[in-house]
């Protein structure tokens, strides 16, 4: 042990292996920070109408790269996220409304001189952690199953979700929770962005997320080689499932109301499509698509404009069809965008890691 | 609990695997002694990979006991089993084709119950002992693919290696778990005899280098032969014989099973006259 040891810092030996793991965690600690930092300067530079699209590209990319990690890298084909989108936006919404109108939350935190922004953050972690409840549930039944069966069982979850909130008149049943509070703003939702990408990416460099590939690859072997593979298949899907609830968290913040039917199998659909169509297993693809699929919609509108035919969405299905067509591993296929950066620059930054 | 004289690192105990009506293995005793090569052989569906699955865990017996290391493994999973240091390989290769050799490698490292394994907020802050960890492992991996010439393919895909390869690469993998007792179900399936004698090195360096026990299923009996110190032979899920290929290839009861009643009347026949 003691040899191996001293063999692995003579390889480290230019720099401490602390030095090294708190440089990267720091790098992206500041690019969490620069998500709040320049907020203020995006949200007076921009329109309101380009905003919400950016808010929106944001959202996106947080349940695409999210979904990724269920879909792309554990290889278990999951379409029911808006579901869990869903269980994140009413609790945390819940959590918000509840503790800000209540007098006595709202004296206590005027008294405690926070601002009432300050129970944002608790209800969008409570959204997480409400959502990945949610997804160890789904996680744990379906784990028997495989392909076309787990992909109809998330489905079904994601609308049993939906009819529940629906028929729940504490939430406001069909016509939806309204005044929620306006707490999210490019700061929120970018520093949510980086969060997640940072989650996702180092749990996948890691052997926890070798344990997901082996999921993908081969299920059988992987338990044959000592894989907890129950384990891994639920790990990722509440971690899956924790980031769509912050999602959906931020999505309530953002747009004030909640209604049950935002949360139907479409926006499920157009989640999975982002990921399909970056690349099953790449991080940067889901990022890329997201962005993309969001502008892509909006910019269509103006087509709707010229004709009095709504082409908007034979378009957006049309250039889908084309580019699944020409690109059937999606527009990155596994390859991170990195990797068009030279390898020595790449190890640097994955952290003397390989190609994954 | 005293062992006994005769005990081995894997044993089974009047072993029984019934699917409905059918008795696929039935009242099955093996003892499989520390460091050695034994085969398991049969004509087709004598049972061979049921007890396979049933000592691997992915079946559960219907009665008997499995003993590994001393340790009843009935009811565990497979991957405890192989964290309690028994991993097997297939015989249709089951590598993870789309990750390198190396990540092939590291999939089972990270199983090794010698290994510090690191939780998730750890492995997600990537702490200087997770780096460390991470270093140590992939230099152990590139040892192990050294040992059985895999080194120089490393960051290769485990799809785009010849076929030959890929079975050594699925044995590296089992050794990576940390288990020392394998299981190779047809490890000779698909090779060609040149291939395939190398193999038989293979299994015998194994054996030696990381002093393992190995248990192998094949059809192939130049292999099996050549290879195998001991061998059982099943039949209809019964064990006919064991003992060493000599005494097997002599053995008019396994003779009969892979060649029909009459052969191994006729091969009497052969033994009295040579008497005479």
């Amino acid at each position: 042990m003691e040899s191996v040891r001293t063999q692995a810092e003579a390889a480290n030996r230019k720099m401490q292996p602390w030095m090294r793991s708190a440089g990267q965690t720091l790098m992206w600690g500041v690019m969490l920070a620069m998500a709040f930092a320049i907020g203020p300067v995006v949200e007076q530079w921009i329109n309101p109408y380009w905003f919400t699209i950016v808010i929106l590209c944001g959202i996106n990319i947080i349940l695409a790269v999210s979904l990724n990690l269920v879909n792309g890298f554990t290889g278990q084909f999951s379409i029911g996220h808006a579901g869990f989108m869903a269980v994140g936006a009413y609790t945390a919404a819940l959590v918000t409304m509840g503790l800000g109108d209540n007098v006595s939350w709202v004296s206590f935190v005027a008294a405690s001189g926070f601002p009432p922004e300050a129970v944002f953050p608790i209800g969008l972690a409570l959204g997480g952690v409400a959502a990945a409840a949610a997804g160890y549930l789904v996680g744990m039944p379906s784990l028997r199953l495989r392909g076309d069966y787990l992909a109809i069982v998330t489905l079904g979850f994601g609308e049993i979700i939906r009819v529940v909130f629906m028929n729940m008149e504490a939430v406001g049943g069909a016509s939806g929770l309204n005044n929620i509070p306006f707490f999210t703003n490019f700061g929120w939702v970018y520093s949510v962005v980086v969060l997640t990408v940072f989650c996702v990416w180092r749990m996948v460099h890691s052997a926890h997320g070798r344990n997901l590939l082996a999921v993908r690859e081969d299920e059988i072997a992987g338990e044959a080689m000592g894989v907890n593979t129950t384990q891994a298949k639920v790990r990722a899907f509440a971690m899956g499932a924790f980031f769509a609830g912050i999602a959906g968290g931020l999505y309530a913040h953002y747009l004030r109301i909640l209604t049950p039917q935002t949360f139907d199998f479409n926006k499920s659909f157009e989640i999975v499509i982002m990921v399909v169509l970056g690349g099953m297993g790449s991080i940067s693809g889901s990022v890329l698509a997201a962005m993309l699929l969001t502008v892509m919609r909006e910019a269509l509108r103006v087509i709707q404009t010229w004709y009095d035919v709504d082409l908007r969405m034979i378009i957006y299905s049309l250039v889908l069809i084309v580019l699944m067509l020409t690109r059937p591993n999606g527009l990155f296929g596994t390859r991170e965008i990195l990797d068009i950066l030279p390898s020595s620059w790449r190890r640097k930054l994955a952290g003397g890691g390989t190609k994954q | 609990m005293t062992v006994a004289a005769d005990s081995g690192v894997l044993e089974a105990r009047n072993l029984t695997m019934q699917f409905g009506g059918l008795k696929a293995v039935s009242e099955l005793n093996l003892v499989i002694p520390s460091r050695a090569i034994f085969g398991l052989i049969g004509p087709n569906g004598a049972g061979k990979t049921t007890v396979f699955n049933m000592l691997t865990g992915v079946y559960r017996p219907t009665s008997g006991e499995i003993h590994l290391h001393n340790f009843v493994t009935n009811g565990l999973k497979p991957y405890q089993i192989t964290r309690r240091g028994l991993a097997r390989t297939f015989q249709n290769v089951r590598l993870f084709k789309n990750l390198t050799v190396e990540q092939n490698i590291l999939v089972s490292l990270d199983q090794n119950p010698a290994k510090r394994s690191f939780g998730l907020i750890a492995s997600l802050l990537r702490t200087a002992a997770v780096l460390n960890s991470e270093a140590e492992k992939k230099a152990e991996a590139l040892e192990i693919l050294k040992v059985f010439r895999l080194d120089d393919r490393a960051m290769e895909q485990a799809r785009n290696l010849p076929y030959g390869d890929q079975r050594r690469l699925e044995i590296a993998r089992a050794i990576a778990t940390g288990a020392r007792i394998l299981l190779l179900d047809e490890p000779a399936a698909g090779l060609n005899a040149h291939e395939t004698a190398a193999l038989m090195e293979t299994i015998r360096f194994i054996r030696d280098k990381f002093e393992a026990t190995i248990v192998l299923i094949e059809h192939d009996m130049k292999l099996v032969m050549g290879v195998c110190e001991r061998i059982a032979v099943l039949d209809y899920g019964v064990k006919i014989a064991e003992g060493t290929p000599q005494e097997i290839q002599k053995n008019p009861r396994v003779v009969e099973a892979y060649l029909g009643k009459a052969a191994s009347e006729s091969q009497k026949g052969g033994d009295s006259s040579d008497e005479h």
